[in-house]
This record gives C-alpha cells, sequence and structure tokens, in this order.
C-alpha cells in the first residue's frame, strides 16, 4: 500500500518538473521574441512617407537640390563636367534620397535654359 | 464526529484561500497589463520627440497644428489639464501626461515658440490638437 | 494514512501552482517591459533636420548666405564666431555638468573633389565626433552621425566643396541603455 502511494507521488513530481521547465522554455522563448520585436524603434528620414500623404507633400533632398542648383548654374565648362562627375559618384554611393536622374532632368527643364 | 466536522472546515477554508489568491494575481496582472497600455511613458516619449523636432525644421512665422488625440484621453483620465500636457522652456519640451510624471526632449533650433495652446471645438471641448506658433529670437 | 499522503501532495501541489504562476507573472512583465520600454531612437532623423538647418544657412535658393564672404571673396571669421547666432542655433543645456549632445562641424574646400579645407566650423561637444569613426554592427548606444555634402557656387563663380558633419548623441533618451 505504502509503495504504491510513493510511486504515485514520484509519477507526480516528474510531471510537475517537466511542466515547469517546458513553461519556463516558452516564456524565455516569447521573452526574447518580445524584445526582438520591440526593440528600440529607429525613426529613419523615411519617417515622413508614414505620418503625411504623398500628395501633400513632396520627398526632396535639400543636398542634392543645392548641388544641382550649382550644377545648373555654373553653365557648360570644365567645372559643370567635374561637377557632373562628382555628382554621379555620390548618387551611386546612395548619398541621394531622389533619384538622381530624375531630378537632374527636372532641374534642366526648370532651371537649365535660363 | 467531532474531529470530521474539523477536516471539512479546514478543505473549505484551503480551497478558499487558493481561490481568493488566484483572484488576487489575476487582478494584479490585469492591473499591470491595463498600465501599460495606457502608455503614459511611451506616450510622453514620443509627443516630446516629435514636439522637438517639429520645432528642430521651423522657421520664424511658421504655424503648427499636431495631432495629440491619443494624449488627450490619458491627460483626462491621470487629472492633468490639457491645456498644462505641454511645456516649452529654455531648449526643452517637456510632456505631462500623468501627475508627478514627466519627460523632456531637447532642441537645437533657437526660434521662439511665441504661442502654444490645445485648440477646442465649437463646444469649448478640447479636441486634442496642440498649435503653435513661432516667431524669430530676438 | 493514505489520506494524509494525499493533502501532502495537495499543498505540495498548491505551492507549485503558485510558483508556476510567479514565473508566468515574471516572464509577462518581462515581455511587456521589453516591448514597450524601448523608446523611440529619433537621432538620425534629429542629426538629419541639424545638418539641414546648417546647409540652408549657408546656401539657400542659390545665393551664399551674405556674411560668409568678405567683399574680397575671403572667408569671414566672424562668420565662425556668430555661426551659432547666425544659423539659430542653440546647444545650450541645462544643469552644470550635463554635457552637449550635439556637434556640428562644417568644412569648405575650393573645387571640386578638392579635399584640402579652406575654411572650417565647429561648434557643440567634439567629444563626440571620435563616435563617427567607430564601425560596430549595434552602434546604439554611441552618438549618431550624419555626414553630407554639396557644392555651392559663390557669386564670383567659385565653386565650393561644402562637407558637414552632424553629431547627436542624446544615448539615455533614445536607447535602453
Amino acid at each position: 500500500m505504502d509503495k504504491k502511494n510513493s510511486k504515485g507521488q514520484v509519477g507526480e513530481t516528474l510531471t510537475w518538473i517537466v511542466a515547469t521547465i517546458i513553461i519556463l522554455v516558452i516564456i524565455i522563448f516569447f521573452i526574447f521574441g518580445s524584445s526582438l520585436l520591440g526593440g528600440t524603434k529607429s525613426v529613419t528620414t523615411s519617417f515622413r512617407q508614414s505620418i503625411t500623404s504623398s500628395q501633400k507633400q513632396e520627398p526632396t533632398d535639400f543636398f542634392l537640390q543645392k548641388s544641382l542648383f550649382t550644377y545648373v548654374s555654373s553653365g557648360p565648362g570644365s567645372s559643370q563636367l567635374q561637377l557632373d562627375n562628382a555628382l554621379e559618384k555620390m548618387a551611386a554611393g546612395g548619398n541621394f534620397s531622389l533619384d538622381y536622374n530624375a531630378t537632374k532632368k527636372q532641374f534642366m527643364l526648370d532651371y537649365g535654359l535660363r | 464526529m467531532i474531529k470530521k466536522r474539523q477536516k471539512r472546515g479546514e478543505i473549505l477554508v484551503e480551497n478558499i484561500i487558493f481561490l481568493l489568491l488566484n483572484v488576487l494575481f489575476l487582478t494584479i496582472l490585469i492591473i499591470f497589463l491595463i498600465n501599460q497600455g495606457n502608455g503614459v511613458s511611451t506616450l510622453e516619449d514620443a509627443y516630446s520627440k516629435e514636439i522637438a523636432l517639429l520645432i528642430d525644421s521651423a522657421r520664424p512665422g511658421m504655424q503648427m497644428t499636431v495631432n495629440m488625440q491619443s494624449a488627450l484621453g490619458v491627460a483626462n483620465k491621470n487629472g492633468v489639464p490639457f491645456d498644462q500636457v505641454v511645456l516649452v522652456k529654455g531648449q526643452y519640451v517637456t510632456i505631462t501626461l500623468d501627475q508627478g510624471k514627466s519627460k523632456s526632449y531637447q532642441f537645437f533650433n533657437n526660434i521662439n515658440v511665441t504661442g502654444y495652446y490645445p485648440e477646442k471645438d465649437n463646444s469649448g471641448k478640447y479636441n486634442g490638437f496642440y498649435f503653435f506658433t513661432f516667431s524669430k529670437k530676438t | 494514512m493514505r489520506r494524509q499522503i494525499g493533502k501532502k501532495g495537495d499543498k505540495l501541489i498548491s505551492v507549485y501552482w503558485f510558483a508556476i504562476l510567479v514565473i508566468v507573472a515574471v516572464g509577462i512583465v518581462l515581455m511587456v517591459n521589453a516591448f514597450y520600454g524601448n523608446p523611440y531612437d529619433v537621432r538620425q532623423v534629429e542629426a538629419g533636420i541639424l545638418a539641414d538647418n546648417a546647409a540652408n544657412c549657408i546656401y539657400y535658393g542659390g545665393q551664399v548666405n551674405p556674411l560668409l564672404f568678405s567683399t574680397e571673396g575671403v572667408f569671414r571669421p566672424d562668420f565662425r564666431d556668430n555661426f551659432m547666432k547666425i544659423c539659430s542655433l542653440n546647444f545650450s543645456v541645462e544643469g552644470e555638468f550635463t554635457q552637449v549632445p550635439y556637434y556640428l562641424e562644417v568644412n569648405f574646400s575650393n573645387g571640386v573633389g578638392n579635399f584640402a579645407n579652406s575654411f572650417g566650423i565647429m561648434e557643440g561637444n567634439s567629444n563626440l565626433r571620435p563616435d563617427c569613426n567607430i564601425n560596430v554592427a549595434n552602434n546604439q548606444n554611441l552618438a549618431q552621425c550624419i555626414n553630407k555634402e554639396f557644392f555651392m557656387k559663390t557669386s564670383s563663380g567659385t565653386i565650393y566643396t561644402v562637407k558637414i558633419l552632424a553629431v547627436v548623441s542624446k544615448v539615455s533618451e533614445n536607447t535602453n541603455g
């Protein structure tokens, strides 16, 4: 009678230990998952698109626009050629947030003929 | 006979305590989750940064309206008057959404925030928008 | 005898049950904190706005700031001295021992692709500058840097390359660290 009882107890304790381990593993997994999902939310320069309508706000890159303004106002010559090369290089390096060729074309149309 | 009765009583008390502790545990957990869902610190963090960045981008003569409808409900719930939620002092924006709790963020634009106040609808109630005007610092 | 053992087992199970509840509660608290506790990191945007403001102050609408050059076409040192005021910037902090969380550097070089500096402006906390040279995958705990470059043409027709470095630290406000 006694033997039977202790066997039952051992079985039950083992079940609880295994259950605890499983629960711990699941919790650790979820803590890791939530810290990955909720890690510091980096707000990058593309945040404007998420909070404004594209119809209301035009994307812009001040630095590209300034350089292109210099490019079109410098007139044909060696300095314009140098600028063109330098800007092409910068565009290839991913320095601009706008499409370089399209913006340049637009600038040439808007200011180039003046 | 007396012994039996005592045992029954013990079982009842044990079960009641067990149930009460379970209920207590669940209540504490639910209160914690509701408080987190309130997001006082998350909202304070987000709004202080958003307004600081808006001030950084502002130019003299500009007027801005910031949607703070999420903050309106939280401020009302925590007993903070909505016109005291935003404070611009020196080079810092401070957002207060709970009594005795606030978050500040620094901005670098040397501009005068001439006025900032919450907008009201036709019935005189706050509509959750804050209005900012800027002028050049002399 | 059997009943007594059963009762002991019940008590053991109820203690175990509460231990599990505590573990689960601690787990949920950790999960919620991990998910909601992290602040927004806006330093890249902030440094971008700082660089934009400096660039617009120097060269706007195809016009160089008239205070930058003297009538002879040379850089005016008083533009550097009063740069913060001219460009409407203010890095002042509250508290005696608080470090300035900003650094701004503007370098002008004559011509295109010429890296010899003709003129330079440095403002803010220069101790933050070395952080920009550290290349690590997780750089959240370092100051955030933005490098920008553009070309400007003066009224005399000279072209300058302008390089702007904007740095924002504010680590504690933007990370959990």
